[in-house]
C-alpha cells in the first residue's frame, strides 16, 4: 500500500475517532454535566415560575431557592451577562408565553461587568450552542476571536471532558465544601491579601478600563430588554460582599466612583425595575462569608430570609 | 499570532499552499511577504525596526565585502553592528540601564535621577538582531560571502518560523536553502506536521499543565516550603524545556513544510552527564552563537586558566542578560557560568571520588547519578529565572531548604508526574541528534498512528486557554 493511501487511512481514522468522541461526549454530558442536568430540571418545574434566578456563583451560594415557592435557581459558576442572556433567551423561546416566569432576577455586582468576567473561560461546550455567534461578533471588539472560539468548542466539545468528570474527581465536592468555612478567624492582613488576589489576579483589574467591559454592559441591557419585550418583571440584586471587598475596591474613593457608573446609566433607562443593593448589608458579619465575595452556608440561610422578606415587601 | 493559536494553523497551510503553487522564482517574495505579515499581526509599527536591522546589516555586508581599506571596513562594521546593538539596547535594556544609573547616582549621593522608562519590547528583537550581527561579523571575517540580493537577505532575517524565538540561524545555512528550487515533497509536509504535533504536545499538554501548579507554589511559599517547592522547581525546568523546545519544534516543522531545514535547538538536554554537555544540548543555536561571536573572540580556552574561567563567566552572564533586562536574568547567567567553572575546577577531584567509591566499574549507575546531579543543579540554578526579583529568589531558596513533612502533594499532583513520565517515555524513542521521537519509529504505519495519537492527546489533554510561549518575551 502506498504512503498516500496510508495517509488517507490515517485521516479517515482521525475523523472516525473524532465522531466517536463527539457523540460519546454528548451522551455522557447529558447525564453528567451539571449545566445540562440543571437545564433539564428547569424544564421539569411547573410553569410559570415565580422567580427565576440567573447569575453566577454569588447567586448560587447566596440563595436557597427552596425558600421561594415555585422558583428556580439557574445561576452557575463562572456565568457572565453574555451567557446568561443567551441561556435565558433560548429558554424563553422554547416555551409558551403563558409559561414565562413572572420574575427574573439578575445580578449587577461589580464582578459581573469586568473585562475578565466577560471572557468566558469554562463550559464553552454548553454555552457555545446557545450563543448566536454573529450577534456576539457584531458587538465584540475582536469578532474573529469570538468566531474561532465558538467554532472550536462546537466542533470539538470533548476538549472540555474534564468538567464532566468533576463529580468523579471530587472537585465539585471540594467546591461545595468551601461553604462550610468562614472568615471568622481571618486576620486583616489575610483579608487584604485575599482582596488583592481577587482584584489583581482573578478579576485582573489593572486599569479603570478593566472594570466595565462594553460587551458585558451591552448584554446586561439586552437581558433587561428581553424581559421588557416578553412582559417579564426584572429584579436586579447586588449580592452581599464582605467589608474587605469595599476596603480594597480599586478606583473607588470613599465608596464612590468619581465618574458616572455605566450600570446605573443603563438601569435609569428602564422603569418598573426592582433594585436591591444588598452588597453592604452583611459586610461586618465575618461568620457569613467564606471569602470576600461569597457567602457560606450560614450566610446563605440568613440572606435567603432577608431576600424573601425584601422581595415580599417590594413586590405587589 | 502565536504558534499555539488557531490563526497560525490557518496561516501556515495557506502559506505552504501558495508556496508550492507560485513559480519557484517568486517563492522568496512570498516568504518575505508572509514573514512580514506574520510579524505585523503583533504590532505593525515595530516592523520598521525589523526593516532597519535588515537594511543596515545588508548594506554594511555588501560594503564590507567590496571595501578593501581596513579603516573603512571597520566603519561599515560599526554601522551594521551598531544598528543592531542600538536597537537591542534601546528597546530592551534602556529601562534596566536607567535603573542601574539611578541606583549608582543614589549610591554616590547625586540628586539627579532619570525617569523610569517603560518600553514595549518588540517581539523577537533578541533573535533577529543576533542573526543580523552574526551575518555582519561573518562577512567581516571573510567566513561568509555578502548576499547580493536584498530579498534573499530579508528572507533570512525575517523568516517567520524562526523570527520570533529562534532557532538563531546562520546566513550560510539558511540563505542557500532559499535559493534552491524545492519541489513539492509529501514527506516534507508529513515530517513537518509530525514535528508540529510533537511541539504542540510538549507545549499545550506538558508545559501548560505544569504552569498553574508552579504558579501556585511560587505565589504561596509559606504553604509550600520544602518538598512541594522542590518538586515545583523540577516541574519548572520541564515547563521551560517543553515550552521552548515545543516552540522550536513547531518552528522547525513549519520550515520543513516549505522544504527548509532549520537547525536542532534542543537535543534531549536532560540526558546530559555534565553541565557543559547540558549547555551544548540546551538552546543550541544561542550557545553556538555565543561560542562563535563572544567566547572564541575572547580567546576561548586557549588562554590562561584564570582568563578561561573569566571568559566562561562573562559569556554566561551576558547570556543571562540576553534573556531579559533584570538582575534575576544576570544572576541566572552567572550561576550557570559559575557551575561550569566549579565543575572544571573539581573535575579531577570528582573523578578520583568516583573511582574511590567504585562507580568507575558501574558505568550505567555512574551515568545515571551524573544525569540526576546535573538535573538537580540545573533545576536549582533556574529558580532565579522564575523569580521576579533577587529578594524573592532568596526567599525561595530559604523556603526550599526548610525541612517539611513529606506530605501527599505527590499524590495530589499525580497527573503532572504522569505527564512528565509520558514525555520521558516518548523521548526514549528520540536518539541523540534527532528532532523528535518520530525519528526513532522505523515503521511508517506506526509513525502515522503516533501522529493520530498525539493529535488526540493535544485535544483531550491540552490546555486550550493556553498563554503564549515563555521565550516570546525575549
Amino acid at each position: 500500500m502506498g504512503n498516500f493511501a496510508k495517509i488517507l487511512i490515517a485521516l479517515t481514522l482521525t475523523a472516525l475517532i473524532h465522531i466517536v468522541l463527539y457523540y460519546s461526549f454528548w451522551a455522557f454530558a447529558d447525564k453528567s454535566s451539571k449545566l445540562m442536568l440543571l437545564e433539564k430540571e428547569l424544564y421539569e418545574q411547573s410553569m410559570p415560575l415565580n422567580f427565576l434566578f440567573m447569575g453566577d456563583s454569588h447567586c448560587l451560594r447566596s440563595v436557597e431557592v427552596k425558600a421561594f415557592d415555585n422558583s428556580f435557581n439557574w445561576a452557575f459558576y463562572g456565568e457572565n451577562n453574555i451567557s446568561s442572556f443567551y441561556k435565558l433567551r433560548s429558554y424563553l423561546n422554547s416555551i409558551q408565553e403563558d409559561q414565562y416566569p413572572k420574575q427574573v432576577i439578575f445580578p449587577f455586582d461589580l464582578s459581573n461587568f469586568t473585562r475578565e468576567t466577560a471572557a468566558l473561560t469554562r463550559n464553552h461546550f454548553y454555552y457555545s450552542r446557545k450563543i448566536n455567534s454573529k450577534e456576539l461578533q457584531k458587538v465584540s471588539s475582536s469578532p474573529w476571536t469570538v468566531f474561532k472560539t465558538i467554532q472550536l468548542y462546537r466542533i470539538f466539545p470533548y476538549i472540555e471532558w474534564r468538567t464532566l468528570l468533576f463529580k468523579y474527581w471530587k472537585k465539585d465536592q471540594k467546591q461545595e465544601s468551601k461553604s462550610n468555612f468562614s472568615l471568622r478567624n481571618h486576620s486583616q492582613e489575610e483579608l487584604k491579601k485575599e482582596a488583592q488576589h481577587f482584584f489583581n489576579d482573578q478579576l485582573k483589574i489593572n486599569s479603570e478600563a478593566d472594570l466595565y467591559d462594553p460587551v458585558s454592559l451591552y448584554y446586561f441591557e439586552q437581558c433587561l430588554q428581553l424581559c421588557k419585550g416578553k412582559g417579564i418583571k426584572a429584579i436586579l440584586i447586588k449580592y452581599p460582599m464582605h467589608q474587605s471587598f469595599f476596603q480594597h475596591l480599586p478606583y473607588v474613593k470613599n465608596g464612590q466612583r468619581s465618574d458616572i457608573d455605566p450600570v446605573s446609566a443603563i438601569i435609569s433607562k428602564y422603569t418598573g425595575l426592582t433594585i436591591l443593593d444588598a452588597s453592604g448589608e452583611f459586610k461586618d458579619r465575618n461568620e457569613l462569608f467564606f471569602d470576600l465575595h461569597h457567602m457560606n452556608n450560614e450566610g446563605k440561610t440568613v440572606f435567603t430570609k432577608f431576600l424573601k422578606n425584601r422581595l415580599t415587601i417590594s413586590l405587589p | 499570532m502565536g504558534f499555539n493559536s488557531i490563526d497560525y494553523y490557518l496561516f501556515l497551510p495557506l502559506v505552504v499552499l501558495c508556496y508550492y503553487l507560485v513559480p519557484p522564482r517568486l517563492r522568496i517574495y512570498l516568504v518575505v511577504i508572509a514573514s512580514y505579515g506574520f510579524y505585523s499581526f503583533w504590532k505593525p509599527l515595530y516592523l520598521l525596526l525589523l526593516l532597519a536591522s535588515t537594511f543596515a546589516s545588508y548594506f554594511s555586508g555588501l560594503n564590507l565585502s567590496k571595501e578593501k581599506v581596513e579603516s573603512k571596513r571597520k566603519l561599515w562594521l560599526l554601522l551594521g553592528l551598531g544598528t543592531d546593538i542600538f536597537l537591542l539596547c534601546y528597546f530592551k535594556y534602556l529601562g534596566f540601564f536607567t535603573e542601574i544609573t539611578n541606583q549608582l547616582t543614589g549610591l554616590l549621593n547625586y540628586n539627579g535621577t532619570f525617569s523610569p522608562v517603560e518600553m514595549l519590547l518588540p517581539m523577537g528583537i533578541s533573535f533577529y538582531t543576533f542573526q543580523s550581527i552574526s551575518y555582519t561579523l561573518d562577512v567581516y571575517w571573510g567566513k561568509q560571502k555578502a548576499e547580493e540580493k536584498l530579498i534573499n537577505y530579508a528572507a533570512y532575517i525575517s523568516f517567520f518560523p524562526q523570527l520570533v524565538a529562534g532557532p538563531i540561524e546562520r546566513a550560510k545555512d539558511l540563505i542557500p536553502q532559499f535559493k534552491k528550487k524545492v519541489k513539492f515533497n509529501l514527506s516534507n509536509i508529513i515530517q513537518g506536521g509530525q514535528l508540529i504535533l510533537w511541539g504542540l504536545f510538549k507545549k499545550l499538554v506538558v508545559a501548560d499543565s505544569l504552569a498553574p501548579f508552579i504558579g501556585s507554589v511560587f505565589s504561596d511559599l509559606d504553604a509550600n516550603k520544602g518538598w512541594p517547592l522542590f518538586f515545583a522547581c523540577f516541574c519548572f525546568i520541564y515547563q521551560v524545556y517543553c515550552d521552548f523546545s515545543g516552540y522550536s519544534d513547531i518552528a522547525i516543522g513549519s520550515a520543513r513544510m516549505l522544504g527548509i531545514k532549520l537547525s536542532l535547538n534542543f537535543d534531549t538536554p536532560f540526558r546530559s552527564k555534565s553541565y557543559s554537555e547540558l549547555w551544548s544540548r540546551w538552546h543550541i543555536s544561542l550557545t553556538n552563537w555565543l561560542r562563535d561571536y563572544l567566547y572564541l573572540p575572547l580567546g576561548g580556552n586557549r588562554v590562561s586558566k584564570t582568563r578561561w574561567y573569566f571568559n566562561i563567566l562573562f559569556v554566561f552572564t551576558l547570556c543571562g542578560l540576553w534573556h531579559g533586562p533584570a538582575w534575576t536574568f544576570v544572576g541566572f547567567g552567572f550561576l550557570h557560568g559559575l557551575t561550569i567553572v566549579l565543575g572544571l575546577l573539581t573535575l579531577r577531584l570528582r573523578s578520583k571520588l568516583s573511582t574511590a567509591i567504585g562507580l568507575k566499574y558501574l558505568p550505567i549507575l555512574d551515568r545515571k547519578i551524573d544525569q540526576i546531579l546535573v538535573l538537580c543543579l540545573f533545576a536549582f540554578n533556574c529558580i532565579i529565572f522564575r523569580c521576579t526579583d533577587i529578594n524573592q529568589y532568596f526567599e525561595v531558596v530559604k523556603a526550599l531548604f526548610t525541612v517539611s513533612p513529606f506530605s501527599n502533594f505527590l499524590v495530589e499532583n499525580l497527573y503532572l508526574i504522569g505527564l512528565i513520565v509520558l514525555l520521558e517515555l516518548f523521548q526514549l524513542l528520540q536518539k541523540k541528534g534527532n528532532l523528535s521521537p518520530f525519528n526513532g519509529i522505523r515503521s511508517y504505519d506506526f509513525r502515522l498512528g503516533f501522529s493520530v495519537f498525539l493529535f488526540f492527546c493535544i485535544l483531550l489533554l491540552g490546555q486550550h486557554q493556553s498563554p503564549g510561549f515563555i521565550y516570546f518575551q525575549f
